[in-house]
């Protein structure tokens, strides 16, 4: 396979899902916010700087909403995910099967009257579940049309590292907001929202069988390997593909670096700033073993904010 | 909607003849649009726009405001050719480009056309397409231009003329494929009554005829369509003949020459030798070591490469020669010269230029002719005499004057028309048609090809880039 089209794929793995997790985390906040005692704003700045925007104090919700929805100049917006998925789509569509280019390019062509519905509290729910909805129909497409050969690994591999990143960055705002919540806001409805956004709402009752409280829930999102959004099974499973592809020595190694920090999680949330701390470090092993992965098989290096993907995190943490 | 309110023109209409009758082959599709309301037509096309944006079947225009990525524009009338016209036209295709890749070759070695005085070398002396770089070649099968798209055109007489050869990068034929595969899952019912003959199997036999020219003993051939990239106005059609083939679709980038003077392309694994390019990039730009240096869009050492043998490149470089107006006006003493046949295939009358008499004549009727550059394409930079004003004339006559070598010209034809649905309405449109045609080991032509439209009222232009459109091409059996 040419090194630019597995690039191309690889890109596309990360933007699809990029749309995808952004749909659930503004979905999830929508929901926590909902459940906030009356009068009380919080949370949106939270929210812009887990998606790497570190300087938004103060902003409103609306500003929040169209920045990650709709906003042309953030390459991170839902929006320009899709339109950019849908470019790499473009360029791949010799290797892609045809109903998967017809989905993508539908769901670009819904976005932005879909995004500017979901600006609208009422209709955002909807709205958003939409675009989650027909990223998993894409999924589907592709796991059960698409041959399981190099070219579907390169655009997988992209689709897990986004989301383990995502992952992180969802833990990341729901403690924050679950650690600042005045009075009324109880922690546990704060996680249960956040792991219904995740689809692992019935996934984690079922496999912890504990309460919900931050612990079990932080642990069981990045260290079970069963579950498909957990940052664990992620990286495993990001493992097990590289195995397979030529000289894999450098990512595998940067893979494996990333995936013995999880074991951490438990004993970094006894420490007072264990948990964002930690998050930093599994974000930093993430972009190691993607510049890994760039090395190895693409042309080019490719500066990271040029491709979408947001900055430093925890700048000032 | 009724045929019979069809308006009667003075040109040839393919659907509908000079009494207002459908033609025979017209017979089943008319009787079908007869029953069909209005409501019920405009739904079907507005379900054929949506499934064109859905599939994303797009051209790229290029503007001063950037480029702009369009849906492709489809009439859901088609245009039907009898299956008895389509087997001349056919063996008048393949007779004009064998004819055509002789030329070509002699030209590049001994030149006997020349020496035996049916082509005059001066034409040659002009040619923006004579590639030094080719002399001496001699190529698999004699096939120098694999790929061609004749553009054909009905008069007013009913005689059916090649306007046109292109054999360097010609476009369109994914177009023509996707709108059957259009009209097959939007108006199947028409194509249950009667034979409309299939084209799905032109990507197999393009796969095929790309194989015919690997240079290795190989039974799996690395082919790769070569385009310039996501932003060039055909990529569309670059992406979807990679897909159909299962070729690769590369880049300039993508590839390189070595040592051994072989093609590699760059994999996740390293890299891998190629055998066939189809390559949708203009000759001057495939190599920048011997072409325009600063050309992105090729790859240093292609020649080099193509001519030690190591790897085949269709269009061969150097095919452009014989894809020039002027050389045009040669191609009925080649197939005399070369074949020792008459043409079955009649050019459009002509006037050059470079012809002391021709030339007044063309500069004394600017009026009634349609004024060509030799080798200009996608109907830039022509002079379309009876709508220009004086003023535009009197500027063209200046540029004629400065380099006739480089004008040809041609009375206007009446195009012929084929029904075309504007708003509610059944309108006459002037339409050409092009088929595609197949050099390797074997000869093959598409079964029709594609036919343009031009859109607007009395309009003969029917590029896609000045508004034109597309219609699918039925050949049908008589009297089934």
């Amino acid at each position: 396979m040419l090194a630019r089209v597995a690039e191309n794929l690889y890109w596309m793995g990360r933007q699809l899902e990029r749309a995808e997790n952004t749909a659930r985390l503004v979905n999830a906040t929508t929901q926590v916010l909902l459940d906030s005692p009356a009068g009380i704003e919080l949370g949106w700045d939270e929210l812009t700087r887990v998606m790497g925007f570190p300087d938004t104090v103060g902003v409103t919700e609306a500003e929040v909403v169209h920045l990650l929805l709709l906003d042309q100049d953030n390459p991170g917006s839902i929006v320009v995910s899709l339109r950019q998925a849908r470019e790499n789509a473009r360029s791949l569509r010799e290797v892609l099967p045809r109903e998967v280019w017809e989905q993508l390019n539908n769901l670009h062509l819904r976005a932005p009257a879909l995004m500017t519905a979901a600006l609208d509290r009422s209709r955002r729910h909807a709205a958003l579940r939409e675009v989650v909805d027909a990223r998993l129909m894409l999924a589907g497409l592709l796991n059960e049309t698409m041959s399981h050969d190099a070219a579907f690994q390169f655009l997988r591999m992209g689709a897990l590292l986004e989301r383990a990143d995502m992952t992180s960055r969802i833990v990341d705002i729901s403690s924050a907001v679950a650690c600042t919540a005045p009075g009324g806001l109880g922690m546990e409805t704060t996680w249960i929202s956040i792991l219904k956004a995740l689809s692992a709402f019935q996934m984690y009752r079922r496999h912890k069988n504990v309460r919900i409280s931050p612990k079990p829930v932080v642990s069981f999102l990045f260290s079970d390997s069963r579950f498909p959004r957990a940052i664990r099974y992620c990286l495993e499973n990001i493992e097990s593909i590289l195995a397979e592809l030529p000289d894999p020595a450098d990512p595998l190694r940067a893979t494996r670096q990333a995936a013995r920090l999880l074991s951490k999680v438990e004993h970094s949330m006894e420490l007072d700033d264990g948990l964002p701390v930690l998050i930093d470090e599994v974000q930093q092993r993430l972009c190691e073993v993607h510049n890994a992965i760039h090395e190895s098989y693409f042309s080019k290096p490719k500066p990271m904010a040029e491709a979408g993907m947001p900055t430093q995190l925890h700048a000032q943490a | 909607m009724r045929c019979e309110n069809y308006p009667k023109t003075m040109f040839y209409d393919e659907l509908i003849d000079e009494h207002g009758e459908p033609r025979a082959t017209a017979k089943a599709l008319c009787a079908h649009l007869n029953a069909q309301s209005a409501d019920e037509l405009r739904a079907r096309r507005e379900a054929i726009d949506a499934a064109i944006m859905t599939m994303g079947i797009s051209f790229t225009v290029y503007s001063d405001a950037g480029n702009i990525d369009r849906a492709w524009p489809f009439d859901l009338i088609p245009r039907i050719v009898p299956e008895s016209e389509w087997r001349q036209i056919d063996a008048g295709l393949k007779q004009r480009l064998r004819a055509l890749n002789m030329f070509i070759e002699d030209i590049y070695n001994e030149q006997d056309i020349i020496r035996e005085g049916v082509f005059p070398a001066d034409v040659l002396d002009g040619s923006a397409n004579y590639l030094e770089a080719c002399e001496g070649m001699k190529l698999r099968h004699g096939a120098w231009a694999h790929i061609c798209g004749t553009d054909l055109v009905r008069g007013g007489d009913g005689v059916m003329y090649v306007l046109e050869d292109n054999l360097r990068v010609p476009s369109g034929v994914s177009y023509m494929l996707e709108n059957r595969g259009l009209m097959k899952r939007l108006l199947p019912e028409l194509f249950a009554d009667q034979t409309i003959l299939p084209l799905d199997d032109y990507t197999t036999r393009l796969y095929e005829m790309l194989a015919s020219l690997c240079p290795r003993d190989t039974d799996r051939p690395v082919i790769v369509v070569l385009t310039p990239g996501v932003f060039n106005s055909a990529y569309f059609e670059h992406s979807y003949l990679a897909q159909q083939m299962g070729a690769y679709l590369v880049e300039g980038s993508d590839l390189s020459v070595d040592s051994d003077d072989v093609v590699t392309m760059r994999t996740v694994a390293g890299p891998r030798r190629v055998d066939v390019i189809y390559r949708r990039v203009d000759d001057k730009f495939i190599d920048p070591e011997v072409f325009h240096p600063d050309s992105v869009l090729g790859v240093p050492g292609l020649m080099r490469a193509w001519r030690a043998g190591k790897v085949a490149i269709a269009n061969a470089p150097g095919s452009g020669v014989a894809d020039d107006k002027i050389v045009y006006t040669y191609v009925p003493d080649m197939i005399r010269f070369y074949l020792n046949e008459e043409p079955i295939l009649p050019n459009v009358p002509s006037y050059l230029c470079m012809r002391e008499d021709d030339l007044a004549y063309v500069l004394a009727h600017l009026d009634e002719l349609v004024v060509k550059p030799a080798n200009e394409s996608g109907g830039y930079g022509m002079l379309i005499g009876p709508k220009a004003t004086e003023a535009e004339r009197a500027e063209f006559a200046k540029l004629i004057i400065a380099e006739p070598r480089n004008y040809m010209a041609q009375p206007m034809l009446a195009l012929s028309t084929v029904p075309t649905l504007i708003g509610d309405e059944l309108a006459p449109r002037h339409v050409d048609l092009r088929p595609f045609i197949l050099q390797g080991k074997e000869m093959s032509v598409t079964t029709g090809g594609l036919t343009r439209v031009a859109m607007r009222e009395g309009s003969i232009v029917v590029n896609s880039s000045q508004g034109g459109g597309s219609k699918d091409t039925w050949i049908v059996k008589e009297g089934v």
